[in-house]
């Protein structure tokens, strides 16, 4: 596990090497071009967003590339979403060549979560589920996985945990997944085409509210109330003498 | 029987103090740590920490230590989680939160969650109806403000000294998010109400990456005073791209004219340039402060630059005052810290302009008022940079560090 961590940070750090350098040697942009400025982070976009960032969401755009195959296969290269909330980088040969093909199409589509399975238990979903597909062009074959790992990273909403993946949508796996200059931005290694997903712990969940845990001192204080003040009277009254009249009878009785 | 049952129906009430109690009392705060805003944000909460320290060391909030419970937020869609567990710990005031797009999300949420938001370093404008007074205050300038101070100080005080001219041209160009159309929309007022000449206003996409075609509409309309609010590097962008343009006078405000990072990326280029912002504590005149905030100033610039290893920022002294002004002044004075309680106690207390460390005083708005919750005595000023990346504070008079030279800004 501390291996793939290891492998996973210098996968990141690289990217995040090649990146400012690609950015000062070709643009005038000469500073570091991630995580970097006084601006905010743009909106997030989604594809369903709660009420409260429903006003003014610009939802996100499915985004198709084609990285042509050399004799090594695919190049070294990394595919963004367009909007900043999805780049997968992936190194020289991860998609083998194959003869008769000349390139691999590359495509993301930005899903509602409620369209598939709950996050496991403990999370729930925070964002858009991304829809990473592979396949060879022109013959259309699709892949599966790619022969060489790379990284993936997801801009969420709020602060997450966990990266999640499915092959289908209807089970979540947990990858060993790292924060990437913050907790809104979460990588982990790529290997496989499918369903990706960012975690975040549920707010809604765990320690009652205050008004819940009065409610429940209350409940608590009448029960030990009742159990300490009618308790005893209650034993004290099966204990005490009988009324006269009832007295009487039984004397009546004995006589 | 009867002390025990008295002490039963007490329970409840001892355990609705949550995480404060006869000795202490938590306070929220909601910062950037990470992100595009990290670096602002960690230096705002690092004066509330300070603030935090002081007020304590000064008998806390009616004889109770003050615990701070620290949440981040990195960008706007992560504030209602965070209030939502402010809420569920009983935490009932919250500061915050450095960046003006986190700070529209808390004004319309504080409410919902039972919580009185502080603002303590954004400016930006905020659509929320009905909090501002109630569940949400500024302690840090309003935009408009900035906007208005600056085109004050031009016309006032930096006009008199440009070579000579006819009716001075003003155009304001601003990002388009609610930071630059609050700030913008102060300096068209400032310019239309005092008779000045408009000559248009230009808003630019947040993602603009290339000035010139802005820069051209600019020329077209020639202004001679060009206000600009922007963040860094759309700032520095924007700078290159209407270097050439033949103004008398160019003024921005804060997140970039202001910032150190601004002229260290510009140089000479910068020489000549204005800033309407919040001081930092370098460069505050502490003569003109009133005894409270020069004793404050001199402790924690110190405090900061021994913990920190670095001067105290614009965002780290604002983050300190504006906490100083709630934890010693407002929240002493309220009969209890629900949000009903520090809004009653919100507009009374007035403090002249001195008292707090940045040379602000406190006069919030009252309910009904346009800027119903905005400090109407919070502590702005006019940065100049007089040479190559270094910058002074030149207005308002009494703050003011270095005088006021007219440099061409046309290169």
């Amino acid at each position: 596990m501390t291996q793939r961590r290891g492998l996973l940070g210098a996968a990141v750090l690289a990217a995040y090497v090649i990146a400012a350098v690609a950015t000062v040697r070709l643009t005038d942009h000469h500073v570091r071009p991630l995580f970097e400025g006084i601006g905010p982070a743009p909106p997030y976009q989604w594809v369903d967003p709660p009420p409260e960032f429903a006003s003014g969401n610009v939802k996100p755009h499915a985004v198709a590339r084609e990285l042509p195959l050399t004799p090594i296969g695919s190049g070294l290269t990394s595919i963004s979403s367009g909007d900043a909330q999805l780049v997968v980088n992936i190194p020289d040969g991860a998609v083998p060549p194959k003869p008769g093909d000349t390139a691999v199409a590359v495509g993301f589509e930005p899903l509602a979560p409620k369209q598939f399975a709950p996050a496991p238990a403990g999370l729930k979903a925070d964002g858009n589920v991304y829809r990473v597909t592979l396949a060879y062009k022109p013959s259309g074959q699709t892949l599966d996985a790619v022969a060489k790992p790379g990284n993936i990273v997801i801009a969420v909403p709020e602060p997450g945990v966990a990266l999640l993946w499915s092959a289908d949508g209807k089970q979540w796996e947990r990858l060993a997944t790292q924060p990437v200059g913050g907790p809104t931005t979460l990588g982990a290694r790529f290997e496989r085409a499918g369903y990706y997903l960012g975690a975040a712990e549920p707010t809604t969940e765990g320690k009652p509210s205050s008004a819940g845990r009065i409610i429940a001192v209350i409940a608590i204080v009448v029960a030990v109330a009742l159990a300490l003040g009618v308790g005893p009277v209650l034993v004290r009254r099966m204990r005490k003498p009988k009324t006269r009249s009832e007295q009487r009878r039984k004397q009546r009785g004995r006589k | 029987m009867r002390r025990v049952l008295a002490l039963l129906l007490l329970t409840p009430l001892l355990v609705a103090c949550g995480d404060s109690d006869d000795k202490t009392v938590t306070v929220g705060a909601l910062y950037p740590t990470a992100g595009a805003q990290g670096v602002g944000g960690t230096e705002e909460l690092r004066g509330v920490r300070l603030a935090v320290e002081w007020a304590n060391d000064h008998g806390g909030i009616d004889g109770r230590r003050i615990r701070l419970r620290e949440k981040a937020a990195d960008r706007a869609e992560a504030v209602p989680g965070a209030l939502a567990e402010f809420q569920r710990d009983d935490v009932t005031v919250v500061l915050g939160s450095h960046g003006s797009t986190m700070s529209a999300v808390a004004a319309r949420q504080a409410g919902r969650h039972g919580i009185s938001f502080w603002e303590t370093g954004a400016v930006g404008e905020v659509d929320a109806a009905g909090a501002g007074g109630r569940t949400f205050f500024r302690l840090a300038p309003m935009g408009a403000s900035l906007g208005r101070h600056a085109i004050a100080f031009v016309r006032d005080t930096l006009a008199p000294k440009l070579p000579a001219h006819g009716a001075l041209r003003y155009a304001v160009t601003y990002i388009d998010d609610p930071y630059g159309r609050a700030v913008a929309k102060g300096a068209e007022t400032e310019v239309t109400e005092s008779g000045q000449t408009f000559v248009g206003n230009f808003p630019y996409d947040p993602r603009t990456k290339d000035f010139a075609p802005l820069a051209l509409r600019l020329g077209e309309a020639r202004p001679d005073v060009l206000f600009a609010v922007s963040y860094l590097d759309d700032g520095v962008a924007l700078r290159r791209a209407t270097a050439y343009l033949p103004m008398l006078a160019a003024i921005g405000t804060s997140s970039s004219f202001c910032h150190p990072a601004f002229g260290d990326q510009l140089g000479e280029d910068a020489v000549g340039l204005f800033a309407s912002d919040k001081p930092d504590a370098t460069h505050v005149n502490a003569d003109a402060l009133q005894p409270e905030g020069r004793d404050a100033l001199a402790w924690v610039a110190k405090a900061y630059t021994d913990r920190y290893d670095e001067e105290m920022s614009s965002p780290a002294l604002s983050g300190f005052s504006s906490a100083v002004a709630l934890l010693m002044h407002v929240a002493p004075a309220a009969p209890d810290l629900t949000p009903a309680g520090l809004a009653r106690a919100a507009t009374t207390v007035k403090l002249p302009e001195g008292t707090l460390a940045n040379g602000g005083g406190l006069d919030l708005a009252p309910l009904g008022a346009i800027d119903a919750g905005a400090n109407r005595r919070s502590a702005g000023v006019i940065w100049e940079w007089v040479a190559p990346r270094t910058r002074a504070v030149v207005w308002p008079p009494q703050l003011a560090t270095h005088e006021v030279i007219a440099l061409p800004v046309q290169r």
